[in-house]
């Protein structure tokens, strides 16, 4: 029973792979990846490391199913989480992912992270949609809009799903909003570095996927229904958002 | 050589009360209606965490091992009919979000973290990559019972709660310094002790086997 707490899991890995015992381990449900990509950029950053791995991920367990179909908003027929359900469903996945970063020269940087945490209730975010138009806001400083395509949290529930839609449509109204957990599913602790990873795959190739597991009619018009060329735009934005309104942004672009 | 300064303190720990005088000396402190909704481990970290000056612009970091031990062991009692409100509550960072949310105290940057014999080290390295105004850092247990039994679970009910800064001040009111502990394992007795000292407002000093140190000193 003791490998199952996330130290324990993370201890094995370290025992396993060799790796340093230099290792934060954090939790906080669908925004733990973000968080471990903030930290790390600050530790390169302020040179307290020359390079951070980040390792997130996450699995399907009788808690956590049990958990979601307590909270009614399980979807036990994945894809199409948006359909499942007056209240939308959040289809669940498993996954695993590791980002390496440092000042070593890459395609990909990043140009700026952001946090925000609403604390107005446990599973449900502010009405108004403040807590999304926070994140960005602070992502985005001064109302400045680069050329970039979003790729939402889109966790599946139509009303956190039209907080997101609306609060990105009203910052980036240029910009084209798509979510993938229709397709992998909602990977939970993980899904900020897995689609990470599918978003640098994406931009590697000039070619992004569009919305998965929605039909219309859509919540905004900035929703991308089909895969797109990447070439009209500099870079990415990236979000993720939590239980307790928790709320990440990554905005990275590729040269 | 990393530092910090201590600029406020606040330590739950339950030695010389039995439990059920604890818990009411805990629920006390809230409404009714809140303490009954509350986990253990939230009214302890809200006990300390009322005292220290939060606001949006703080960067909070959270340090515990097992979380609200006492809702895990309830929501996998109910099986096989899950409890949603257990659910909800067993979720990590709950004992905290417990506090922010009752107070409707947005916060900017909050990172939960979830190690063991290394999580002081670690949480207090977290503290220096935060870009809050002010930095709080809290951390707490609380005892199970099945969980106990399977050695997943704190010995003892605490919370503690440092508002700490980079710099020193004229407010600060101590001082926490720590070098070459980025390979050491740790040690299990490490938070213990370092929770004793804060709440005793005693120096405190460790020496890891494998070399570096931590150490605690206090100048009030």
């Amino acid at each position: 029973m003791h490998l199952g707490t996330p130290h324990a899991i993370s201890r094995r890995f370290q025992e396993l792979l060799g790796w340093g015992a230099q290792i934060t381990v954090l939790s906080h449900a669908c925004v733990t990846g973000q968080l471990g990509l903030v930290l790390a950029e600050r530790a390169v950053e302020s040179g307290k490391a020359e390079a951070a791995l980040v390792f997130s991920f996450d699995f399907l367990s009788p808690f956590v199913i049990g958990g979601f179909n307590a909270l009614k908003i399980l979807n036990g027929e994945m894809p199409a989480p948006y359909r499942d359900g007056e209240m939308g469903s959040i289809g669940l996945g498993e996954g695993a992912g590791a980002v390496v970063l440092s000042k070593e020269p890459s395609p990909f940087k990043i140009q700026r992270q952001a946090l925000f945490n609403e604390m107005y209730h446990f599973t449900s975010n502010a009405l108004d949609g403040s807590g999304f138009d926070r994140v960005l806001a602070n992502c985005l400083p001064d109302g400045s809009q680069p050329k970039v395509w979003v790729k939402g949290h889109g966790t599946g529930t139509l009303e956190a799903g039209g907080l997101e839609a609306r609060a990105v449509e009203a910052r980036l109204p240029e910009a084209p909003l798509m979510s993938w957990k229709g397709s992998i599913g909602h990977t939970l602790g993980s899904c900020a570095v897995v689609e990470l990873a599918i978003a640098l795959e994406a931009m590697r190739t000039g070619q992004a996927p569009g919305n998965v597991g929605a039909t219309a009619p859509y919540i905004t018009d900035s929703i991308q229904t089909g895969s797109f060329s990447l070439a009209p735009y500099d870079g990415a934005l990236l979000l993720s958002n939590a239980f307790g309104g928790a709320h990440a942004a990554m905005w990275i672009t590729n040269e | 050589m990393s530092e910090l300064y201590i600029q406020r303190k606040a330590v739950w720990t339950e030695p010389t009360l039995n439990d059920a005088e604890a818990l009411a000396t805990l629920q006390a402190e809230f409404p009714g209606r809140s303490a009954r909704r509350m986990t253990r481990l939230g009214m302890q970290l809200s006990h300390v965490l009322r005292q220290m000056e939060i606001d949006e612009a703080s960067s909070l970091v959270y340090a515990t091992s097992y979380s609200e031990t006492c809702t895990i062991e309830k929501f996998l009692d109910s099986f096989p009919f899950p409890s949603p409100q257990a659910f909800q509550t067993s979720i990590h960072p709950g004992g905290v979000e417990q506090f922010l949310i009752q107070n409707k105290q947005s916060i900017t940057e909050f990172f939960p973290l979830a190690g063991e014999d290394d999580l002081l080290i670690r949480s207090l390295d977290t503290v220096l990559l935060c870009s809050g105004q002010n930095v709080i850092l809290c951390g707490g247990e609380e005892l199970g019972t099945w969980l106990a039994a399977s050695g997943v679970s704190a010995k003892a009910n605490y919370a503690w709660a440092l508002e700490l800064q980079q710099q020193p001040s004229d407010g600060s009111i101590g001082r926490i310094s720590w070098q070459g502990l980025s390979t050491a394992v740790g040690d299990p007795a490490i938070i213990t002790n370092f929770i004793e000292a804060l709440q005793s407002q005693s120096a405190f000093h460790y020496h890891a086997p494998e070399g570096g140190q931590l150490e605690l000193s206090w100048s009030v």
